[in-house]
């Protein structure tokens, strides 16, 4: 994934964002799989927040593309 | 011109008629479900969450967002409505922050003298033992009501010198969103009404922390006191939002954070306080709420034996809940004063103010460390004793930063060539004053000093003594400092100092009287009490009290007296006449619709009295 | 150009403050994002303050740490159908950027209908709202259980209520041919706020179905 260290809001309009779109959705429905898995097998408070640390991150980042906060935009 | 183009009527009929309909809509539901249509309880809660809608509607605070939802344009109107007398902008949806400033002000001024008269009140019954004339209940909804309106009036306050002051100082046009700035504004109307006509369905008794189980079995009343606390807590949020992101992005080329205006730095903290903390009193009264009006049962013990599935609540979580806001928002209520007093210290010093940086981050140490305290206030709750300690000694850590402010103060005094006009007489009032209440934190603040002394009189002074001088003084400071850059005339000094002369002796009395017959042995919240306490002297201190608390209200009468005569016929001040080289005073008085005629540029440092070289300049005007 | 002086100049070139040019049109969107991250910063102490109720509130007398019997089923349907849908929000925005109007358009439909669907199982699974379609497992009076399940969906079905309209808004003007690819703020503001409320949940499902020892709550 090239787009990951541009700018986000410039990746945006690049078609291929598309694509991050499909593995972050799919990477989300992995951690959440494995959750439930941990959680019905073992049951731990800090495996727990861990996973859902890690989907936290893939949301903020991805979807929420939080480091438009501090990149600079072009103007077009 | 009808009655109605006033907003602030419109806002008021606008609740009424929220009231009703919200009232209707329950009955209409309780109708369906095959209930009996009326339940009080329901009916007042419902109402009043659709009163506070109905009076932003009314008002207008919400026509901009419908129309955008509608997608529609709304160009910004600048100055005086159309076709109205130019006074009227005051009383309605206004976007200049200017205005929303005075808006702020003056309701909290308000609110300040109904809290007082509800003080005077109950201080004249506690002047004598025995009861005199006030109910017990009456007595109770009254020393809740004062602290929570003063809460309110201090909160506007600070939203007041928050929104006029930043931005000038920034040298920007207005606040980064204009209309959530008005916004916040008609929050704390229908907020501050449905606090005050609680009075008249039960009122509230717990006193304004609101502690369940009594919260919780209480009195109607209580509803319309958290949905009071609802939108004014609102207000606090979107206000604070509001400035953070104005100091952080609306900045002047060469104003970098360290450049700004000392108060600047003071809101910036106070705001990271209110954004987040609001939350959780809030969440603590919506929690009490539901409890009561659905049966959640979150700070309900339930009876003995019972399960997670039939009680187990606990007050004392209410009481983590409602601290972690409550302890932190009493630097809301002091951050900005004490900007105030290093704002004001330079100027009539005529030096630099000492340890600029040390200031300013002692503000964000205070208000990060702010959130680790807490649980000073339930050394006596019986939660884990373990958490004594820690809560112990992180309160101590609190009185470092506090520390680093007083000498930053002492050292700007040293040596400078001070001048003591009323501005400068009230901050040193209020050095005099926080410095009573902060010597008496870390008594309270440690463990075997609390027990005794928790829930006594004691506490009381303590906390009056920390907002007057956080708060109260300061803020009179700021009132007869901006008053000829807000009016353009001169305040009566005369007037002035006898107000100071006035107020400061009378509430080291009060204040000090309070803990005097607190270590006594007098409870707070208690209507009567014993006589004999302090050997028989008790009496003459609860009288003392009382008195300072009138010559109080006496003086802040003299202030507004001074402030209306002034306003008409005070003598033109001039821009500058403090000589001040903050941005706001080098623009003309009082301040034209557009603030800055041209965009203004950075130099120098903000306090360097004495030096050629000013600390903004304007670009010439014309060439943006 | 430095930020600061750009916004200057947003502020002072026409008289009612209005400057169209783009470059105001995106100072506009940093302060307004900005606005809305310090939001969420403020709204997640609500969300916090929740769970540490339900940390705080959910241990039995040996203190262990407990958790009420929650139809599991239930509660993982509705976490993937949120997922999904943030999958598609995430889409809309991204459409939009290109110019994709009727990818944009249909994606947003898309999100609305699984947020409805996720509210819906909520009211009716989670909360047993309609007893003659499915009996639910717990009442707001039962307890602290039913307080903190209760408070701690309430809340976030409150969210995903408004993220709901505010879809709906989007789509409704974005159907007017109200955005474009260089702007389209309405609808970022939505998505992330959708993003949101996608990420309250993240934290809240393992807290309310997951973590913990089981304790039959069945009626
Ligand atoms: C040196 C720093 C401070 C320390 C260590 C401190 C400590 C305490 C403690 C331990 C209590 C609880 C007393 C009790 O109920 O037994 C208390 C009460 C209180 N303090 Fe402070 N304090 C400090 C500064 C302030 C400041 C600056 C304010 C600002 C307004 C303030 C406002 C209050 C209020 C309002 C209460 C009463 C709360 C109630 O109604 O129960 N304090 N303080
Ligand atoms: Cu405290």
């Amino acid at each position: 994934m090239s787009e990951r260290k541009k700018p986000v809001a410039k990746a945006k309009v690049k078609a291929g964002i598309y694509r991050t779109g499909y593995i972050v959705a799919i990477i989300l429905a992995v951690v959440t799989g494995v959750e439930y898995y941990i959680a019905t097998h073992f049951n731990s408070f800090a495996v727990m927040m861990l996973l859902g640390l890690v989907k936290a991150y893939f949301v903020v980042n991805y979807f929420m593309h939080i480091k438009t906060l501090w990149t600079e935009e072009e103007s077009h | 011109m009808s009655l109605f183009s006033l907003g602030l009527v419109r806002a008021i009929v606008g609740q009424i008629l929220g009231m009703l309909t919200g009232m209707a809509t329950t009955m209409l539901i309780r109708v369906m479900l095959g209930l009996p249509a009326w339940a009080a309880e329901p009916s007042w809660t419902v109402g009043a969450i659709f009163s506070i809608i109905g009076a932003l509607w009314a008002v207008g605070a919400l026509s901009d967002w419908a129309k955008w939802m509608k997608g529609e344009e709304t160009p910004m109107h600048h100055g005086p409505p159309e076709g109205k007398p130019a006074w009227t902008r005051y009383f309605g949806v206004d976007y200049n922050h200017k205005v929303i400033g005075v808006q702020y002000t003056v309701w909290g001024i308000f609110l300040l003298l109904v809290g007082g008269t509800m003080a005077l009140i109950f201080r004249t019954e506690l002047a004598e033992s025995g009861r005199q004339f006030l109910s017990l209940e009456l007595y109770n909804n009254f020393i809740g009501m004062h602290g929570f309106i003063m809460i309110f009036a201090i909160l506007l306050g600070i939203g007041g010198m928050a929104n006029y002051l930043v931005p000038l100082m920034l040298g920007a046009e207005d606040m980064a969103f204009p209309r959530l700035n008005a916004l916040g504004f008609w929050f704390n109307v229908p907020g501050s009404l449905l606090l005050l006509s609680s009075l008249f369905i039960g009122g509230w008794d717990a006193g304004w922390t609101a502690y369940p189980p009594l919260s919780a079995r209480g009195p109607i009343g209580y509803q319309l006191f958290f949905l009071g606390v609802f939108a004014v807590g609102l207000s606090s949020i979107v206000g604070s939002l509001n400035l953070l992101v104005t100091i952080l992005q609306m900045r002047p080329k060469g104003m970098s954070l360290f450049k700004m205006p000392i108060f600047c730095w003071a809101v910036f903290a106070t705001s990271l306080i209110q954004l987040t903390a609001t939350q959780l009193i809030g969440l603590s009264f919506l929690m009490v709420s539901t409890q009561r009006a659905l049966g959640m049962g979150f700070f309900d013990p339930g009876l003995p034996g019972a399960t997670l599935m039939t009680g187990l609540g606990d007050p004392i979580l209410f009481q983590h809940l409602f601290w972690f806001y409550s302890h932190p928002a009493v630097y809301i209520f002091i951050l900005p004063g004490l900007g105030i007093i290093s704002e004001l210290l330079p100027v009539f010093s005529r030096k630099p103010l000492f340890g600029y940086k040390w200031i300013a981050l002692s503000s964000l140490a205070i208000a990060i460390v702010g959130f680790l305290v807490w649980g000073h206030h339930m050394f006596v709750s019986g939660y884990a004793p373990v958490l004594r300690y820690a809560f112990m000694y992180s309160s101590l850590l609190v009185a470092v930063p506090t520390g680093v402010k007083f000498f930053s103060w002492l050292g700007t005094l040293w040596g400078g060539k001070l001048t003591f006009e009323t501005p400068m007489l009230f901050v040193l009032g209020a050095i005099s004053v926080f410095l009573i209440g902060g010597l008496s934190g870390p008594i309270l603040g440690t463990v075997p000093s609390d027990l005794p002394l928790h829930d006594t009189y004691f506490v009381v002074g303590h906390f009056h003594a920390t907002m007057f001088g956080g708060f109260v003084f300061p803020f009179f400071a700021a009132l007869y400092f901006w008053f000829p850059k807000v009016t353009g005339r001169m305040y009566n000094e005369t007037l002035g100092k006898i107000h100071f002369a006035i107020m400061t002796p009378a509430f080291w009395v009060q204040t000090l009287g309070q803990m005097g017959v607190g270590v006594m042995g007098m409870r707070r919240r208690i209507a009567d009490y014993d006589p004999t306490l302090g050997g028989g002297s008790i009496e003459a201190w609860q009288l003392s009290i009382t008195i300072a608390g009138f010559l109080i209200g006496f003086g802040v009468l003299l202030m507004l007296w001074n402030f209306f005569q002034s306003a008409e016929v005070g003598v033109l001040a001039g821009d500058n006449p403090w000589r001040s080289r903050s941005p706001e005073w080098q623009i003309p008085s009082p301040i034209p619709e557009h603030s800055f005629a041209s965009p203004m540029v950075v130099h120098g440092e903000p306090y360097d009295y004495g030096l050629p070289e000013p600390y903004v300049a304007f670009a010439a005007a014309g060439d943006d | 150009m430095s930020v600061a002086t750009l916004g200057h100049q947003a502020d002072h070139g026409h008289a009612d403050g209005h400057d169209d040019s783009q470059a105001a049109y995106l100072e506009r969107t940093r302060r307004n994002r900005l606005g809305m991250w310090l939001f969420f910063a403020s709204e997640a102490f609500i969300f916090i303050g929740l769970l540490a109720a339900r940390f705080y509130l959910w241990v039995d007398e040996g203190g262990q740490m407990m958790r009420p019997e929650l139809d599991q089923v239930v509660g993982l349907i509705v976490t993937v159908v949120l997922l999904l849908s943030s999958y598609f929000m995430n889409r809309a925005e991204v459409s939009i950027a290109n110019n994709n109007r009727r990818d944009f358009l249909w994606s947003l439909v898309i999100t609305a209908i699984l947020g409805t669907i996720f509210l819906v199982g909520v009211i009716i699974f989670e909360w047993g709202m309609l007893p003659f379609i499915f009996e639910g497992h717990l009442k707001p009076s039962d307890g602290v259980f039913g307080a903190v399940v209760f408070g701690m969906t309430g809340m976030h079905a409150l969210h995903v209520l408004s993220g709901i309209v505010l879809i709906g808004n989007v789509w409704w003007l974005g159907r007017k041919g109200h955005f474009s690819a260089e702007r389209h703020w309405g609808v970022e503001a939505t998505a992330i706020y959708w993003h949101y409320v996608d990420l309250v949940w993240i934290f809240f499902y393992p807290a309310l179905y997951l973590i913990g020892h089981a304790y039959g709550v069945g009626h």
